[in-house]
């Protein structure tokens, strides 16, 4: 069981995980978009709106900003979630552009992860109050609640003989996409960390002289967050997730036994 | 309308981004290069942005009753 | 997550579980299949609006474990190696 952290940037990750197979990376994927909880506005009670759009489309506007997520003051990996309420609220009027950096919430913890967002434009003398009441929930019931995405490939050598004409257009394809490469005198080797299409012209050559091979048990993820919850929690909180639900089947079923 | 908040096919938050994409091609810049620079790869969330006609400017000066 | 007996016979066991899908159904599946005492394993979900979250599963064995015990330890099979990513992450991540 292995796992190799290729690169990192501000809100992604990727990394190589071996030593599993098809399914629990499956499941884990699944867990990482469906299961992972977060916060977001759930019902939003308007005072006044004198804008050019409906109150249900800027519900459904406020509804897709994400929220940040305090790891450490709730306990996001039981299976039954807390009920704890939120409230943001805006009173704007006059000429100008709305931001969700203006809404203003009673938790300092938990307000808009962007402040940049254009929520909505006003003309003059119109006038925009509501309140917001945000909730915990899991991404299968509604996408506003998804943590963030993620994927995963297998991980595959692809061997071309340099017998193949024009064999060196594919060398520096591959660099400008920065695969490893390896070199020796029959043949050429590339590991494919991304995904890596052939030209149509070397279609024929296919099982002949250039064929791919699959190292089993081993998958490349990419795991991004929109801004709640940091990188690294999301896989930890999933893998938590999993563990307790395998724990209470087990329960469950002691529990039939008697 | 106005530009959405999120990608339609994947999620990525993409509202912020729309109108400093809109100044800088009005500048003349390519827009491949403004999309490199602002981070979306995928041609999901490349579409958004590309083909969005942005009609609030006209609309909002009439109201709902 | 509850779990509904339909069905109960000598080596055989047919439940409902009430509150997963797909995500936890097919990894309990596939576990099950490692063991060389389980002679068939296999789940559906009826209908995928209606029935959604109640995946229905069909277990028999050969005689020498109990269906209960096979569900046991591929549960706890899960567990382990959850755990075992989980430690693996934490190292990877923080060292």
């Amino acid at each position: 069981m292995k796992i190799e952290i290729l690169e990192k940037r501000d809100n992604a990750l990727r990394f190589i995980l071996e030593g599993v197979d098809v399914t629990f990376a499956n499941s884990l994927r699944r867990t990482i978009v469906g299961d992972v909880p977060t916060f977001a506005i759930d019902e939003v009670e308007f005072y006044e709106n004198d804008s050019a759009l409906f109150d249900e489309i800027i519900a459904h506007r406020l509804a897709m900003i994400p929220l940040t997520t305090p790891v450490d003051r709730f306990e996001l990996d039981a299976l039954d979630l807390d009920e704890y309420i939120v409230t943001l609220s805006l009173e704007a009027e006059g000429p100008g552009m709305v931001y969700s950096g203006d809404l203003k919430s009673d938790d300092p913890d938990i307000k808009p992860a962007n402040p940049n967002i254009p929520i909505i434009k006003l003309a003059e003398g119109q006038r925009l109050v509501f309140n917001a009441y945000a909730k915990l929930g899991r991404g299968k019931d509604h996408a506003k609640w998804q943590p963030g995405f993620a994927y995963y490939k297998y991980l595959t050598k692809l061997y071309v003989s340099k017998e193949t004409p024009k064999w060196n257009t594919l060398k520096k394809i591959a660099k400008r996409r920065k695969l490893p490469i390896e070199e020796n005198e029959n043949e050429l080797i590339i590991t494919t960390l991304k995904s890596f299409y052939l030209p149509r012209e070397f279609d024929q050559y296919m099982g002949t002289l250039i064929r791919e091979e699959i190292i089993p048990n081993t998958f490349v993820f990419t795991v991004e967050s929109n801004g709640e919850l940091p990188v690294e929690e999301i896989v930890s909180i999933a893998l938590k997730i999993l563990m307790r639900k395998s724990d209470k089947f087990i329960s469950e079923l002691h529990k039939l036994g008697e | 309308m106005i530009i959405p908040v999120r990608c339609f096919t994947c999620g990525k938050v993409i509202g912020d981004k729309y109108y400093i994409f809109k100044e800088r091609v009005e500048k003349g810049e390519d827009p491949e290069k403004v999309l490199d620079d602002l981070g979306l790869e995928r041609y999901c969330c490349r579409r958004m942005l590309l083909t969005h006609v942005e009609l609030i400017d006209d609309i909002m000066y009439y109201r709902v009753y | 997550m509850k779990i509904e007996i339909i069905k109960r016979e000598k080596n055989l066991l047919e439940f409902y579980i009430e509150g997963e899908d797909h995500t936890f159904a097919n990894l309990l599946n596939d576990v099950l299949h490692e063991n060389k005492h389980v002679v068939f394993a296999g789940y559906t979900i009826e209908h995928p609006i209606l029935m959604a979250r109640k995946p229905r599963f069909k277990i028999k064995t050969d005689g020498k474990i109990t269906p209960e015990q096979a569900l046991e330890e591929a549960a706890q099979r899960i567990f382990d190696k959850a755990k075992d990513v989980l430690e693996t992450w934490e190292k990877a991540v923080k060292g």
